[in-house]
């Protein structure tokens, strides 16, 4: 019986013949080189490399912080609110802002929103009622109407309160104009008198 | 028997000798570096691109992944040859650097395997093994490169990473066995077990070439 000339070891150097090309050592080379170059920036420039090196850790962890910041903006932004006294809404040079640039120019610290905000809940407009309702309203007369002028936002904002109109208006809903009693800070009822579809 | 012995030992200092100059060499270029010429590493990136490949591409069995990770050495090692200190020679510091890379590489993609197998040199369809091989299987040399190429990929594959690694330095790469235990971080005796036994499992793994 002949004796195999094959060996462990001689199939083991087999595998040194496993060469890549001359093209893939072009391809290398060109790489290495620009990976280089970009390792020399990053560490010739301190505030650059460390620039760097902290924007890669926020990518790793930017999906936590977003989490975590959306939970707490969830948790948060029932509360959001403008108070009376910051008269967000109001303020007559805001008239021509949207909501969002009012509420923006206006707002107080998180927590101290949120602690007077509790205590003032019954009153307080819900921004995103308000949101919502300016966008349904699409600017209609009657917001316009509400915001003109203090006096009528405030109204405005304790007729929105009621329960009874914060409903979304549904397309083609009609304003009936109806000027607000005088001299009655506190409108319990109704001022507004519905359209047919309000 | 006098005269062969001469002639080994005659060879073996020849070799030593070679290792001493080349060290030399390496570090005359990596003083070069430390005092800011760049240019100098890319002499030390042609002597030593192609044997890093080579481990790398022999320990991950993955050719894109084992030219992304021998970059990957060299910049590590660009960026870090400020604080060589010339305690070992610079291609076993360099070695060490490109097996970590890989074994780290091959820890965290341990779940996510796949071979991308290096093109074979022509070279292979003259060795001897290939010819006794396809005498015997009476099959095209071709065919049997291809199959011993896949089938000694993943029977090393099978292996370990530590057991990998030996393997691979001593008998693709022929380092020594102080060589590799330098590399590693570990003792003579513990390269020489780890081999010993990394061979056992592959014979098994290979016994239909090997009968």
């Amino acid at each position: 019986m002949s004796e195999s000339p094959v060996s462990l070891e001689a199939l083991l150097k087999l595998k040194r013949l496993e060469q890549p090309d001359r093209e893939f050592w072009e391809d290398f080379e060109q790489d290495f080189q620009h990976r280089r170059l970009r390792a020399l920036m990053e560490d010739s420039t301190p505030s650059v490399g460390f620039g760097l090196a902290f924007w890669r850790r926020l990518l790793v962890w930017s999906p936590f912080a977003v989490g975590g910041l959306a939970a707490v903006a969830f948790f948060m932004a029932p509360s959001l609110a403008i108070q009376d006294g910051s008269e967000a809404l109001v303020a007559e040079e805001s008239q021509n802002l949207s909501p969002t640039q009012v509420f923006q120019s206006h707002a107080e610290p998180l927590s101290a929103m949120v602690s007077s905000e509790i205590a003032r809940s019954m009153e307080a407009i819900r921004v995103q009622d308000l949101f919502s309702f300016h966008e349904a309203a699409g600017r209609s007369q009657f917001v316009q109407d509400a915001l003109a002028t203090k006096e009528e936002a405030r109204h405005f904002r304790r007729v929105l309160s009621n329960a009874a109109l914060s409903v979304p208006t549904s397309a083609g809903s009609r304003y009936v104009a109806d000027p607000l009693t005088a001299g009655r800070a506190d409108a319990s009822s109704a001022v507004l008198r519905p359209g047919s579809h309000f | 028997m006098a005269v062969s012995g001469s002639l080994e030992r005659e060879a073996q200092a020849n070799i030593a000798a070679e290792s001493v100059r080349d060290a030399d060499i390496d570090a005359v270029y990596v003083e070069r570096v430390q005092s800011g010429d760049v240019a100098a590493f890319d002499f030390l990136v042609n002597k030593y691109r192609e044997r890093l490949f080579s481990i790398v591409y022999n320990l991950t069995s993955n050719r894109e992944d084992a030219a992304d990770l021998t970059q990957e050495s060299f910049i590590k090692a660009f960026r870090s040859i400020k604080r060589f200190q010339g305690k070992s020679s610079f291609f076993t510091w360099l070695y060490r650097i490109a097996v970590n890379t890989s074994l780290s590489h091959l820890k965290r993609n341990r779940f996510r395997r796949f071979f991308s197998l290096e093109n074979i040199n022509d070279e292979a369809s003259s060795s001897e093994i290939v010819e006794a091989l396809s005498v015997k299987t009476k099959t095209e040399k071709g065919a049997i490169i291809s199959e011993l190429q896949e089938r000694l990929n993943d029977a090393l594959q099978k292996l370990s990473p530590k057991h990998r690694t030996v393997v691979v330095l001593f008998e693709i790469e022929g380092l020594s066995h102080q060589e590799i235990a330098d590399i590693m971080g570990c003792s003579v005796g513990t390269v020489r077990s780890r081999l010993h036994y990394a061979k056992q499992q592959l014979q098994a793994y290979l016994q239909d070439y090997l009968k």
